[in-house]
């Protein structure tokens, strides 16, 4: 049978996609699936850089669809997991290098040897997001709790249902408790009920995400990051499992955390 | 701070979350019917044609919405200021 070929999308930039790929991808591997990612935002290729694998470049997405290379030769093996490997963006062309359907092609001949493709969309609705939902099976819209971004996504959802692909599900992403509970942020029943999708994840904000980025890791890895927790669960409702929702709640700050956080000790 | 919020206020201002669902509503609803706001100004300038052959209508304090209302339909609200009531014209 066939994979699972899921294309993350947002329509607004810098809502993380990327980061979402990289860890969904990785959380999937680790739970011992067999996991392709595909770069799709030819021309501002990132999620190389996020997998710490920007080094091992010889091919890339449009060297495979323009036949430069065989599919093989441009899938760069993860380093911890040879079950994970990398298609890279071209970083010197533009979205039009690549056709819809051979987008397409390509994910369905990946499909039927991997248990999930997943495809990083550019942002934007023009060709580089049809490109990245050609083949697509399942549609993961990744937001955060901000008017622009919500906006966007109703208008991806949208455009998901008009390519008559199944309704997408909803990642909330950098989504702060501490804001909710002073009411200076929407709540994840507010983003529900005006995008009317399913939910996937919450992923809470986390400067994990930016110190493993750093270092070309992924949150996944780090036992003690709640992003990467949430993005563990979220990779095991991808494969069906029910897994419960946590409630995030805002952290309770204590007496003495607060006077160390006035001199300075940010990390308290 | 915010003890001293209440005084020579009379209401606090809403949570801004609240704000952005409701802006988010009302935002989505135009951008889903595609109700330009070439036509939204159309529209209003229509309402207050009417109404000015009765009333002193304040045109520039005029809003008009169109946000989600019961039962799947969509509502147009509208919100029309007026001077004071002039005399029914025969």
């Amino acid at each position: 049978m066939a994979g699972h070929i899921v294309t993350i999308t947002s329509g607004k930039g810098g809502v993380g996609k990327t980061t979402t790929t990289a860890n969904i991808g990785t959380a999937l591997a680790m739970q011992g699936r067999n996991v392709v990612l595909i770069d799709a935002d030819i021309g501002l290729r990132n999620l190389d850089i996020v997998m710490g694998l920007e080094n091992r470049i010889v091919y890339d997405l449009v060297d495979v669809v323009e036949g430069q290379c065989r599919v093989r030769q441009a899938m760069i093996r993860d380093k911890r997991f040879p079950n994970l490997s990398l298609i890279p963006a071209a970083q010197t062309r533009d979205k039009e290098a690549v056709s819809p359907d051979q987008m397409a092609e390509l994910t369905r001949e990946l499909a039927e040897s991997h248990d999930f493709v997943l495809v990083d969309s550019p942002a934007g609705i023009e060709q580089g997001f049809r490109n990245a939902i050609a083949g697509a099976t399942a549609v993961v819209v990744v937001t955060t709790p901000e008017v622009s971004a919500v906006r966007d996504a109703d208008r991806i959802i949208g455009l998901v249902e008009a390519a008559e692909l199944p309704p997408p599900r909803l990642i909330l992403n950098r989504f702060r408790p501490d804001m909710v509970k002073r009411g200076d942020m929407m709540d994840v029943p507010d983003v529900e009920e005006i995008l009317a999708i399913d939910l996937l994840g919450v992923v809470p904000e986390d400067q994990t995400i930016i110190t493993s980025t750093n270092r070309g890791e992924v949150a996944v890895f780090d036992s003690h990051s709640p992003a990467g927790s949430a993005f563990k669960d979220i990779a095991r409702r991808l494969q069906g499992e029910t897994i419960a929702f946590p409630r995030y709640e805002a952290a309770q700050v204590g007496v003495m955390s607060r006077f160390l956080r006035a001199l300075g000790f940010a990390r308290v | 701070m915010r003890f001293f919020r209440g005084f020579g206020r009379q209401e606090a201002p809403a949570a801004s979350s609240a704000v952005a669902k409701q802006r988010l509503k009302v935002v989505l609803v135009s951008d889903q019917m595609r109700v330009s706001p070439g036509l939204m100004a159309a529209i209003r300038d229509d309402i207050v044609d009417v109404l000015s052959r009765r009333l002193d209508v304040d045109r520039d304090g005029i809003e008009v919405t169109i946000t989600p209302g019961r039962n799947n339909t969509d509502e147009l609200t509208a919100r029309i200021p007026i001077r004071r009531a002039a005399r029914a014209r025969l």
